[in-house]
């Protein structure tokens, strides 16, 4: 590759305060998540009494249709029956029978049997059986989970950002990109095109809009429409290319064989093709072109979402 | 009753009795993995409710004898009689209202 890297504006530098945004735990989603810890651990026992969250068995009579059925087992207090046979049925016990009127219609409810749930306090044994590396208690969970709900939250708000990041640093540095690359660039990617559109039966080249549309790529009329548009496409990730080589060199990473290999596999276990496939659609020079891209891509990524949430 | 895993040798037998949830799933799918934690806790509120879940990575034959042309995609039965289909993730919520129409109504 003939192209270059004149000057490279540092991802890091790149002000995103305008798109920061501030934290707050979800203490609702963070109880849930902990109370879910009980979930394996819940058994039911035979009891007398029921209440809610237990497993009731009953008999019902009625002239509605709907309310004469034998053996119906319900939990109660899930809300999936009218309210007024769901507080009749709490604090029944086992044998008894209660009448509750349904606007103009009577219902008879006798508790046949019920199972009471059982559920166990929280511990440290039900965090370590999650077999998290390095957290062993509740207070090592609970701090897992608000990390987690933080990277979530930088997930969900970094995508501005982060496209902000990538054209400043793309528009503030310098690089002296070779024509012959760029050819070089897009026919990899058109190539990549011409061998899937084979393999799901098709000719890239007499490929018409509506298939095209249905392929997703709306708004292309012929194949030298995509063309086009790689073309396009293809400038900007050239310029990656070159910023993730550096910063793979900066790093002592070095993209080879050996990820290609792993990539192939991956690639054949995602999209359920054969190796022959997955190699003829992603070669070499297709994957270290990508694969450096990518590289520089996530070290923005990593830098947007380290940085955008303001804590309080 | 738990939440059973079938294969392409026990899904019929899973299916032909009494109320059952179906989930087909894909193993690398995420979608998917969201789901489990719903029917987990569908689980964990309503026991009495049969889920039989099947890896359709392992068993293309029987996805493709249920039509499933997605994951999750979540099949409803009656005693082995198809009642309904869902393609995408269904909240416990929507799970909850499935059940209601068909053992409370």
């Amino acid at each position: 590759m003939r192209s270059r890297i004149l000057t490279l504006k540092p991802y890091d530098t790149v002000d995103i305060t305008p798109y920061r945004i501030p934290f707050r735990v979800d203490e609702k989603k963070l109880e849930y998540e902990m109370n879910r810890l009980r979930n394996p651990y819940i058994s039911w026992k035979e009891g007398k009494d029921a209440g809610k969250g237990d497993t009731a068995v009953c008999r019902m009579e009625s002239g509605l249709p709907r309310f004469n059925k034998e053996n119906i087992t319900v939990a109660v207090g899930s809300g999936m029956l009218p309210k007024e046979l769901e507080t009749v049925l709490d604090g029944m016990t086992v044998g008894e029978s209660k009448a509750v009127v349904l606007g103009e219609d009577r219902v008879d409810v006798t508790l046949l049997s019920v199972k009471n749930k059982v559920v166990p306090e929280l511990s440290d044994e039900m965090v370590r059986r999650l077999g998290l590396e390095g957290i062993e208690t509740l207070n090592d969970y609970r701090e897992y989970l608000i990390r987690k709900q933080k990277t979530e939250s930088a997930e969900q708000e970094g995508y501005e950002a982060n496209q902000f990041v990538l054209n400043t640093v793309l528009d503030d540095s310098e690089f002296v990109l070779h024509k012959s690359d760029w050819d070089r660039a897009v026919e990899l990617k058109v190539n990549r095109l011409r061998v899937l559109c084979k393999q799901d039966g098709l000719v890239f080249e007499e490929m018409t809009e509506a298939e095209f549309a249905a392929g997703r790529v709306p708004g292309v009329k012929c194949h030298e429409g995509v063309v086009a548009l790689e073309r396009e496409y293809t400038w900007p990730l050239l310029q990656k290319h070159l910023a993730g080589r550096y910063y793979a060199e900066q790093d002592g990473i070095r993209f080879d064989e050996d990820n290609y290999e792993q990539y192939i596999q991956e690639y054949v276990k995602a999209w359920h093709v054969t190796e022959e496939d997955a190699r003829e659609s992603n070669t070499y020079e297709f994957f270290l072109m990508v694969e450096y891209a990518n590289y520089f891509g996530q070290k923005v990524w990593n830098y947007v979402t380290d940085n955008i949430l303001m804590e309080g | 009753m738990a939440i059973i895993n079938a294969d392409q040798n026990n899904f019929r037998e899973m299916i032909k009795e009494g109320f059952v949830i179906v989930d087909f799933y894909g193993t690398t799918c995420v979608p998917c993995k969201n789901f489990a934690r719903i029917l987990e806790d569908l689980e964990a509120e309503m026991p009495f409710i049969h889920v039989v879940k099947l890896n359709t990575t392992d068993n293309p034959k029987i996805a493709r004898e249920n039509k499933v042309t997605g994951v999750p995609t979540v099949h409803v039965y009656q005693d082995g009689e198809l009642l309904e289909k869902h393609l995408g993730v269904m909240q416990l919520e929507e799970l909850k209202e499935v059940i209601g129409k068909y053992l409370y109504a």
